[in-house]
């Protein structure tokens, strides 16, 4: 019989001085969750305000200027096109981030459908883990390049080819969580209040699955910003002149003796934005992880 | 007279936490001698399972311990890890609440008990199964040679609590300690496993401590008790005198409050261990409480902590 | 009769090709009347805590009737939610049966939130509430976790009363509770019982405490009644072997040292359930399976020793 003495008992007192730093005391518990939301929240504010804060047009050409090194003028170089790459990454934040964010959401959504949908009858649950099978069976590069291959280069031929791999995972999760929240004890005890199908999935079911796909759709996003500069890359992503960190990345490869600058900030960009979705959504995994929450409960 | 064989003396066990310092065990003295089997009454939060880990040497590592323990003339407190670990299993052993949690379920059980067979001393390998055969028959489990190869899901509780006990006994402890043997199994089940534990002590000539709060487990098993109330022992002595006839108002209540015609619940709840009262400890709760319990704490004299032990 | 269970049977079917049965309900035939307490006593897989979801209509019978005040609990279509309301149940605390996410304040009005029984200003209903189980109302701000056991469980009492049912099954109600705070949970539910004339379905594995609180029991062994009858009768001069041995180890002694009983409800093909951990089987009881036999008006035992005497 486990004795009564609160988990919070095992964290280290601290003095009531240190109380007021309550932040403070956070941000040191977490640096991974800061450092990777302050990352976010730079990136989202990169790329709502490029048009005040990049220095040139990233689409204005400038031939005379072609391949430049980093100057105060243009502080990342130009390309060879002699666009400014500075405000081409600024820009480009808007279309990678955007459909980045855009299909995880997608994609999570649609998870989270087919994941409760599992709860409802085992008929279901059946088919719905047996489709999952089918898209697990394929790697989802090769998945994404069929899909596009179908449906063109477009933007929504592009959308659907980093959704369709990439809901199975979710739904696989969702389901799981679902499930067993859905054998647990409260949930009985709901039913046999009364409660209908709807009520509990709104107030026992998607409350419990809802942290779970939080936390992937996070460090989801990373990995949709290397998938759709991988894309792009292979000449798959979307059409130029648009700035894109991929293309700009797979243009910059072959002037890296020349002009190191245009493949490496490119290729900077895309690492550190990945890693700040990456990071954020690993910080708030382990907030969120129910045992870690409780440590960290008021004792009663 | 000779050194007790188990001796503990002003054992505290405290956890520093953000609402204050946690006495999970606040001054316990014990002594045991060899043979002996004895019971640690009480309820959750009273400190009789942090007891038993503090002799295991398996405290949560944020846990201070203070005092002495001393087990065959040997102090435990601040004994290395490793010397702790030798003691274990060796010298003393322990059985817990749910066997389910403590046997790993990925080996079959013959094999978690030849484990512990062979921690100590290494056996040659027909001599390894002929132990665990034995240990199991001891145990008294049914069909003892196909229960080896049979995974802990596959047993019912009680057979669980055999093997466990088997685990136990293997390394022919000279001190075994049992947390809740019982609380976990089913009635019909708990006379058996009382009835085994008590035989295989008896065999062997093992000190039992045994820690619950079943005072039918108790009576059956142990020849003296103490009751445990946050952190202290409020009353010590042979069993019958203090199930018979107790005399601090805990232990009575505890004893009537599901035995006497009428149903008796103890008023109150148990004190936050970061809180504890003044004076006391049960006065808040106490039928008899006076003044002076409220501000003197009561020494624990002739076996009980109570300022008023000769009139109740 | 308020709640009727008529020849109620349950089998739980699994495998690929449903193959496995499972029967974990048998043949069981109980009544309960308003204001009246029914303890069902059985071990693990005996098949009580089925038995309490067949009764809440949690769960639909294989065959057989189950029938609250003449309707069907388990078909919401017959009396719907109205007929939820007067049927509660209080779980095991182990089982987690509160929300973790929710605290104790918006525990206790989900109820009357989805009775539409919300009143406007609920403060004055929750303090009812949580004094009908002696609690203060400091709790109602914590969650769950932040509870002792005790707490939760009268938490949990307080949830299922705030409907004012007319029956309550409380499934094991005290298990894993310290005696002192089973003491107290036993306490509220006889003050409850007498103050609103509840009736009560005791689903528990020990008897310390069924004399207490019930006036009638069911022994229910391998998902069979073995026995019922009146509390003191049964307690008092068991008829059925296994009954005696329960009530010896209920007293510490170990009876008569009967071997174990079988884990689960593993079924014989035919005759007693029982017969295969029983001393006084014979040859008939490995053959039929014993009906219940009167031995008095209240009280009738499922045991051929029993008829034949």
């Amino acid at each position: 019989m486990p004795q009564s003495i609160p988990v919070s008992a095992t964290s280290p007192s601290l003095a009531p001085a240190l109380r007021a730093w309550a932040p403070l005391r956070f941000a040191a518990g977490n640096p991974g969750l800061v450092l990777g939301a302050t990352l976010v929240l730079a990136l989202l504010c990169g790329g709502l305000f490029a048009p005040v804060l990049a220095p040139h047009d990233p689409e204005a050409q400038n031939l005379a200027l072609r391949l430049a090194a980093p100057s105060p003028d243009f502080l990342l170089g130009t390309d060879s096109l002699g666009r400014c790459v500075a405000s081409r990454i600024l820009y480009g934040i808007r279309p990678t981030l955007g459909l980045a964010l855009a299909v995880s959401l997608g994609v999570a959504l649609i998870g989270l459908a087919v994941g409760l949908a599992c709860t409802v009858s085992p008929l279901l649950d059946g088919l719905f883990m047996r489709l999952t099978d089918g898209f697990f069976a394929f790697p989802s590069l090769v998945l994404s390049l069929v899909i596009i291959a179908v449906a063109g280069q477009s933007l929504w031929g592009l959308s659907l080819a980093l959704i369709l791999p990439g809901w199975p995972k979710y739904a696989r999760v969702a389901r799981t969580v679902a499930l067993s929240a859905a054998a647990g004890g409260f949930v009985e005890a709901t039913r046999a209040l009364g409660a209908g199908r709807l009520y509990i999935l709104r107030r026992c079911l998607i409350p419990q699955v809802l942290p779970h796909i939080g936390t992937m759709l996070t460090v989801g996003v990373g990995g949709k910003i290397v998938a759709i500069a991988g894309l792009g890359v292979l000449g798959l992503g979307l059409p130029p002149p648009a700035p894109e960190w991929g293309g700009m990345l797979v243009k910059g490869l072959p002037l890296l003796a020349v002009a190191p600058h245009m493949a490496l900030t490119a290729g900077a960009a895309i690492v550190l934005a990945s890693l700040a979705f990456t990071l954020a959504g690993e910080g708030l995994q382990h907030l969120l992880d129910p045992i870690t929450a409780l440590a960290g409960a008021p004792a009663p | 007279m000779s050194a007790p064989y188990l001796a503990i003396s002003a054992l505290r066990v405290h956890f520093p936490g953000t609402c204050g310092l946690l006495r999970a065990v606040d001054g316990v003295d014990l002594s045991l001698d060899r043979g002996e089997r004895f019971g640690l009454i009480g309820e959750s939060g009273s400190g009789k399972t942090m007891v038993a880990l503090s002799l295991m040497g398996l405290l949560p590592p944020s846990a201070r311990r203070e005092g002495s323990i001393r087990l065959a003339g040997r102090e435990l407190v601040g004994l290395a890890p490793r010397e702790m670990r030798r003691l274990r299993g060796r010298e003393l052993a322990m059985i817990f609440e749910q066997p389910a949690a403590y046997l790993d379920p990925l080996f079959p059980i013959g094999r978690q008990i030849a484990e512990a067979a062979c921690a100590h001393e290494p056996l040659p390998r027909r001599e390894v199964r002929s132990r665990v055969l034995e240990l199991l028959a001891r145990v008294r489990m049914p069909e003892p040679k196909r229960r080896t190869r049979q995974y802990p899901f596959e047993l019912s509780g009680g057979m669980q609590q055999r093997a466990m006990i088997a685990m136990a006994l293997a390394g022919r402890p000279g001190l075994l300690l049992a947390d809740e043997p019982t609380t976990a199994l089913d009635p019909t089940v708990q006379a058996h496993i009382l009835s085994l534990l008590d035989d295989s002590v008896r065999e062997d000539g093992t000190t039992l401590v045994c820690i619950t709060h079943d005072l039918t487990a108790v009576r059956r098993l142990c020849r003296r008790v103490a009751v445990m109330y946050a952190g202290q022992i409020v009353e010590t002595g042979p069993m019958h005198e203090v199930l018979g006839a107790p005399r601090h108002p805990y232990t009575r209540a505890l004893c009537q409050s599901l035995s006497g015609r009428r149903l008796k619940p103890i008023a109150g709840n148990p004190p936050s261990l970061a809180a504890l009262p003044d004076g006391c400890r049960f006065h808040p709760r106490c039928p008899h409480a006076a003044a002076r319990c409220a501000t003197v704490e009561p020494p624990l004299a002739d076996g009980l902590r109570c300022h008023f032990g000769h009139a109740a | 009769m308020l709640l009727e269970l008529d020849a109620v049977s349950k089998c739980f079917v699994s495998g690929f090709f449903r193959r496995h049965r499972q029967p974990a309900v048998d043949n069981v035939s109980l009544g309960l009347d308003r204001g009246e307490t029914l303890a069902v006593i059985g071990e693990s897989g005996s098949g009580k805590s089925t038995l309490g979801r067949l009764a809440l209509g949690l769960l639909a019978p294989t065959s057989g009737r189950v029938r609250f005040d003449g309707l069907d609990p388990a078909r919401p279509a017959c009396g719907g939610k109205a007929l939820r309301r007067r049927l509660q149940v209080v779980f095991q605390d182990a089982d987690g049966s509160l929300n973790p996410r929710l605290t104790a304040r918006e525990l206790l009005l989900e109820p009357l939130v989805l009775h539409g029984l919300a009143p406007r200003r609920p403060e004055a209903r929750l303090e009812e509430l949580v004094s009908l189980v002696h609690l203060t109302p400091d709790v109602l701000d914590r969650r769950p976790f932040e509870l002792s056991g005790g707490q939760r469980q009268r938490l949990g009492l307080a949830r299922a009363m705030s409907l004012s049912p007319e029956l309550l099954v409380a499934d094991e109600p005290t298990a894993s509770l310290d005696p002192s705070v089973q003491a107290r949970i036993l306490d509220i539910l006889c003050g409850l019982k007498t103050q609103s004339g509840l009736a009560c379905l005791y689903i528990t594995h020990e008897l310390s405490s069924v004399r207490f609180v019930a006036e009638r029991v069911a022994v229910l062994f391998a998902g069979r009644v073995v026995e019922t009858g009146a509390t003191a009768e049964v307690l008092g001069a068991p008829g059925h072997p296994y009954t005696r041995q329960l009530v010896a180890a209920s007293r510490g002694e170990l009876g008569e040292s009967l071997p174990e009983a079988p884990a689960g409800c593993l079924q014989p093909a035919a005759g007693c359930p029982f017969a295969g951990a029983c001393r006084e089987a014979q040859a008939c009881c490995r053959r039929e399976l014993p009906g219940l036999w009167p031995l008095s008006s209240t009280h009738s035992v499922a045991c051929h020793a029993m008829a034949c005497n």
